[in-house]
Formats: C-alpha cells, sequence, structure tokens
C-alpha cells in the first residue's frame, strides 16, 4: 500500500467516524481535523459522497495488504480463504460499526448500478474460488455470475447477523463465517458433486425429452 | 478434631499382611460373589457408545468437556463409553488459521504477526474448548497462547441440556443428573475464563516452582478472557518418554515428583490441579516435572475433602462400621446396607475397591508398575455394581478424577514411589483437621 493510498484510507476512515457524529459534516472541517489543506482534499476526492463511498472500497485494499503479510496464505484452504476475506471485512467493520450500520445498505445495496464494493468483493471470491486447486472439477459449473451473486447476498445475510449479534466482540458472527466456509469447503471439495453432475448427464442424455432439450439426434425410425 | 490415629497405615498391614497378594484375594473373593454382570453388554455398550458419541465428540465445545466430566469412576456410565470418549479427548480439529487471526485481533488488538516476533500458525494441541499455539515474544520469551473457540462459554448452557438429554438416555431413570451438571457448570463458566486461569497459573507458579516442578509463567499482559499467554514450557509427554526406554530410576524419579505434587497440593488445603490427564504433565530434560493447564483447579469444601481422605485411613483399617459411616456422609450409599440389598452390594464393592485404592499407602514404597495391581483396579472399575447410577457428593467428580488420574499415570510410567512423606502429610491434614 502505497503512501497515497493510505492517506486517502486515513481521510475515509476519518470521514466514517464524522458521520457518525454529525451526517452533514463539512469537507473544511475534515480537512481542517486531518491537518490538510482543502484543496489538497478536494484533489483526492470530488464531494463528501466519495470519500463515504471509498471507506467501502478500501477495505479490499486493507484485506490484499493483510494477506500479503501471511506467509503461508497461499497454502491455505478454500474455508481459510474465505474466512480470512470476511473476517478481515468485518474486523474493518467492527471499528466503524455505527457507519456501517448506517450507511451499508445505503452506499452498497440500494444503488441501481452495481456499487465498487459489490464489484470488489465478487472479484476477491473468483480469485478464491477459481485458484482452489482442491475443488472438484465439477464444482466449475456452479462458478458463474449468479453464484457469485449468490455469494454476495450471503455476505448481506452474514452482516445483517452481525449487526443483530449481541455476543461479546460479535463473536458468533465469528463462529458463523466459520462454519459456513467450512460448509462451503466440504461442497466444494467433495466428489458428491461429480457424481451428481455425471448422473445428471446420463439421465438427461437418456431421458426421451433430450431433443426437446437439443441433445438427442434424430431418432431412428423402425 | 479427628481421631485419625498415625497407627492406622500400621493397623492396615494386619489385614494386607502382603500387600497387592491380600488385596488380590480379597478383590478374587469379592469378585466371585458378584452376580448378574457378564460381558455380553461390553459390545452392546461400545456400539451405543460409538452411536451416541461418535460424531458428538468430534464437535468444539463444552459438550465433550461435560460429557468427560461424567468418568466411570462416578458409575454414571459402562467403561466402553469412557473409552470412546477419552480417545476423543484431544482429536478435536484444530480451527483455520484464518480465525486463529482473528481471534487475536479481537482480543489483543493486532494480528498475531504484529504482536509476537514469531507466530506458529499451526495448533500444537486442539482441545474441546480452544487451542495453543507456540509464539515468541519480541523481549526472546517463548510462549505457548492459547485460544478459545468463538462463541464457547455461551454454548455451556445449550450444552449442558444437550448432555442432560444424552445422560437420561444411559444412566437409571430416578437419578438426580442436576447437582452434578451444576457442579460441571460451574467449572466450565471457570474454565472458559482465561484471566481465571492465567491467575490459578500465577498461583500455582508461586506455590510449586522448585527444583523438582516446573510450572508456566502468566503473560498477563497479551492475555484476556479469551486468549491466554503463558512462558512455554519445554519437555516431553509420558508417551514420547516412555518411548525413549528410560531407565527404572528415571521412571521413578518422575513418579516420585508427580506423588509428591499430588500430596503437597493436599498438604497446602488448598486448590488442586484437576485435570490429571497425561496430557498436562512433561517431563523435562533437566528432570523436573512440568505441569501445564489450569483451566480446571478447584477448591474443595472442608468438610468434604476431609472425609474424602478419611477413606483412605479408614479402609486401610477395615473398619466396617467407619466406612459405611463415611459413605453415606459422602452420599455413596443411601441408606444402611443392612436394610436393602443394593445397598449392601455397593457397599461391598466401595469396602473393596476403596481398600485396593488405599493399598499404595500400605507399604513404604509402592510400586505402580506392578501389573497385578493394574489388573485389579481394572477388574473393580469393570464390576463396578452401581454402573449407569450416580452415586456420591458432587465433588467426587473431580476428586476422584484426579485421584484415579494420579494412579494411572503412575501405572503407566512404571513408577515405585516412597509413600512415606505422603502419609505424614495425609495424617497432618486429617489430624488439623476442623471439626464439623
Amino acid at each position: 500500500m502505497n503512501t497515497a493510498e493510505s492517506l486517502k484510507i486515513r481521510i475515509a476512515e476519518r470521514a466514517a467516524s464524522r458521520y457518525t457524529e454529525n451526517v452533514r459534516f463539512s469537507l473544511n472541517s475534515l480537512a481542517k481535523e486531518l491537518e490538510m489543506d482543502p484543496p489538497e482534499l478536494f484533489r483526492l476526492f470530488p464531494n463528501r459522497s466519495s470519500i463515504l463511498d471509498y471507506y467501502y472500497e478500501s477495505r479490499f485494499e486493507i484485506y490484499k495488504n493483510e494477506i500479503s503479510a501471511i506467509e503461508s496464505y497461499e497454502n491455505y484452504s478454500l474455508s481459510e480463504k474465505l474466512n480470512t476475506l470476511i473476517l478481515s471485512l468485518l474486523d474493518q467493520f467492527m471499528e466503524q460499526r455505527e457507519f456501517v450500520l448506517m450507511t451499508y445498505k445505503q452506499r452498497v445495496l440500494t444503488p441501481m448500478s452495481t456499487t465498487r464494493f459489490k464489484a470488489l468483493y465478487r472479484q476477491e471470491m473468483e480469485i478464491i474460488f477459481r485458484s482452489d486447486s482442491n475443488r472438484c472439477s465439477a464444482s466449475t459449473l456452479l462458478l458463474n455470475s449468479f453464484f457469485f451473486h449468490a455469494l454476495f447476498q450471503t455476505f448481506n445475510g452474514i452482516l445483517w447477523f452481525w449487526s443483530h449479534d449481541r455476543s461479546e466482540q460479535y463473536e458468533n458472527s465469528m463462529a458463523l463465517v466459520d462454519k459456513w466456509s467450512v460448509f462451503t469447503q466440504e461442497v466444494f471439495y467433495t466428489r458428491a458433486a461429480e457424481k451428481g453432475v455425471d448422473l445428471g448427464k446420463f439421465i438427461l442424455m437418456n431421458s426421451p425429452l433430450r431433443n426437446y432439450f437439443g441433445f438427442g439426434c434424430n431418432p431412428v425410425k423402425e | 478434631m479427628s481421631d485419625f490415629p498415625s497407627t492406622r497405615f500400621e493397623r492396615g498391614k494386619i489385614y494386607a499382611k502382603s500387600g497387592l497378594k491380600a488385596g488380590k484375594n480379597i478383590a478374587g473373593h469379592y469378585l466371585k460373589s458378584l452376580t448378574g454382570r457378564n460381558g455380553s453388554n461390553s459390545e452392546l455398550f461400545t456400539k451405543t457408545a460409538e452411536d451416541l458419541l461418535g460424531d458428538f465428540t468430534k464437535l468444539r465445545g463444552t459438550a465433550l468437556k461435560i460429557a468427560q466430566s461424567f468418568s466411570i469412576d462416578q458409575g454414571f456410565l459402562p467403561e466402553e463409553f469412557t473409552e470412546v470418549m477419552s480417545r476423543a479427548q484431544y482429536s478435536v480439529p484444530p480451527i483455520n488459521r484464518s480465525l486463529v487471526r482473528s481471534i487475536i485481533r479481537r482480543e489483543l488488538g493486532r494480528y498475531p504477526e504484529q504482536i509476537f516476533a514469531k507466530f506458529g500458525e499451526e495448533a500444537i494441541a486442539a482441545a474441546s474448548i480452544g487451542q495453543v499455539h507456540r509464539a515468541q515474544l519480541h523481549d526472546g520469551r517463548e510462549v505457548a497462547v492459547k485460544i478459545q473457540y468463538p462463541g464457547v462459554r455461551d454454548t455451556i448452557s445449550s450444552d449442558l441440556a444437550l448432555a442432560r438429554t444424552l445422560l437420561r438416555q444411559i444412566v437409571s431413570g430416578k437419578t438426580d443428573l442436576d447437582k452434578y451438571l451444576n457442579e460441571i457448570r460451574e467449572t466450565l463458566l471457570r474454565e472458559t475464563d482465561y484471566i481465571q486461569e492465567g491467575n490459578s497459573i500465577r498461583r500455582f507458579h508461586q506455590r510449586f516452582q522448585s527444583d523438582g516442578v516446573v510450572t508456566p509463567q502468566w503473560i498477563e499482559e497479551y492475555s484476556t478472557q479469551k486468549v491466554l499467554t503463558m512462558t512455554y514450557l519445554k519437555g516431553v509427554h509420558l508417551d514420547e518418554f516412555l518411548k525413549s526406554d528410560p531407565d527404572q530410576s528415571d521412571k521413578d524419579h518422575y513418579g516420585q515428583l508427580f506423588w509428591d505434587f499430588f500430596h503437597n497440593q493436599i498438604r497446602d488445603r488448598d486448590e488442586v490441579h484437576a485435570d490429571t490427564h497425561p496430557g498436562n504433565f512433561l517431563f523435562t530434560e533437566e528432570g523436573r516435572l512440568g505441569v501445564i493447564d489450569f483451566g480446571c483447579v478447584k477448591r474443595f469444601p472442608a468438610e468434604f475433602f476431609n472425609d474424602y481422605l478419611q477413606l483412605l485411613p479408614t479402609h486401610l483399617s477395615q473398619d466396617d462400621d467407619a466406612i459405611q459411616k463415611l459413605y453415606l456422609k459422602l452420599d455413596v450409599l443411601k441408606c444402611e446396607p443392612s436394610s436393602d440389598k443394593t445397598e449392601q452390594k455397593i457397599f461391598e464393592f466401595c469396602k473393596n475397591y476403596g481398600f485396593t485404592f488405599a493399598m499404595p499407602y500400605l507399604e513404604e514404597r509402592f510400586n505402580f508398575g506392578d501389573p497385578e495391581y493394574k489388573e485389579l483396579l481394572a477388574v473393580y472399575t469393570k464390576n463396578a455394581p452401581f454402573t449407569n447410577e450416580p452415586r456420591g457428593n458432587e465433588n467426587f467428580l473431580y476428586t476422584t478424577r484426579v485421584h484415579l488420574g494420579l494412579y494411572h499415570f503412575l501405572m503407566k510410567l512404571g513408577a515405585t514411589v516412597d509413600t512415606s512423606r505422603s502419609k505424614s502429610i495425609l495424617e497432618n491434614v486429617i489430624h488439623h483437621a476442623v471439626p464439623t
């Protein structure tokens, strides 16, 4: 992470805190608090909203920085990588919990177009799943945009659980992430999926409806 | 004031002139009189145990811990159940590395690589409540970092409810399980508070750190209720020690340290390390006994503890009236044995088993490696007449675990120990007991 990125992240985190104190805080007051010249701040962010959006986007910069510090990250299993990503986001969100509870829906979920946070989340998930060499080969069929959308929805579900979590240090959310990622790994590592695809393929190819699905040859005339 | 005479151990010799031989004869005679039990149940029990507990024991959390608290020695469970649970005790899968990092960050404020000079990603031990990692502090000290699985403390109540349901299927119907479950609940709450454990580590270090015994030191600044950091003790566990084919003198040396450690705890009339499992003791290169894991330490009520200790000399003197009185007081017997056939059976068992249990105190030196003694204890355990029926004061859950743990450890080690000092400790403690 270079100095400019670090500075942008510092600004975004400070802005997130300011937002919880006063939703109408001005950029001038933020610049003053950060001991920056306002023009310098405007050069980095055109407006207040872009700073707040960057808070979410920048979580992935921090996450990438964290995994680069883990020596054995490449050897992590699927569940460990899933845990690392989600727990890193939750750990970061925990530090700005109030801000996240106030703005996540509005800034990440509600916009009509795909937000940067959502795109980055899906991108990281794709990297994790596609680079895993222990996945059963049939699971590749699952790795489509619908699946990655479902994964993002799962993350939103976890976040909803976290927002209602009353356990100490939100450790029940932590346990939920762990259990979910272990389960997901089991699904992707099991050979049952392969056998299921094999069975499905057989039934489809030998079904009377095969022509309907466009898999059939010309029927043999008797 | 206790009237425990220093001569009672001597009087015991009248009844057991040659110790083990006499004990074996008593056992043989007694066991012949047992009826209604045969080996055919064993296979069924093992199958049921594996069916009921197989998957259950692979789960993390307190459920397994609860189940393990109900050892066979309480008469709760058939031996086969205990064996299944014992196998599972240290086979809990470790939690993944990313979760470990996250727990440390939440508890200590930063990721392990930012806090420690070195941090071993792989757990060196994993059990039902937490797992241990090796690390090094920036000042060079080697430490062990114990990490509690998330949500364990919150599962105590639900796991106790689960255990209650499970035990109801195994133990006899009229049994009042609640007093035992409450005792276990209290112990688990303490065991899942690593600050309490840190304080226990500190107290045991102050009490026992010596030329013969080594205990870890608590590193308070890197500890929270769910992360516990302590200095790392180098040493090998019992199995590894035995694999090195040690001399008998080495076995006796460590056996004596263990025996003395146990009795010094009694001498102090203070907290007792109540998890006497071989995994919690180390044989160090300098010839010291390493004691680790202070999650389960107990301070027994004075009256109970005194009565429990009284059992040893009372059994050796074979004073039936006194034995009966003690077992009634300790809630092992529900009424006078003469008035109830079942109670009579149980009394006969307790009398004979208790005598066998007290046999090491008969002689100046006792050989725990004697296979006959091991066989004798095993025979009693297998033939307990109150299987599936819990008996006795709830504190027995832990005193028996400690005492039997000591015997099993010494038997496996094959050590001969000098018991003279321990006898004076017991006499002194009983003699100075506050009358109740």
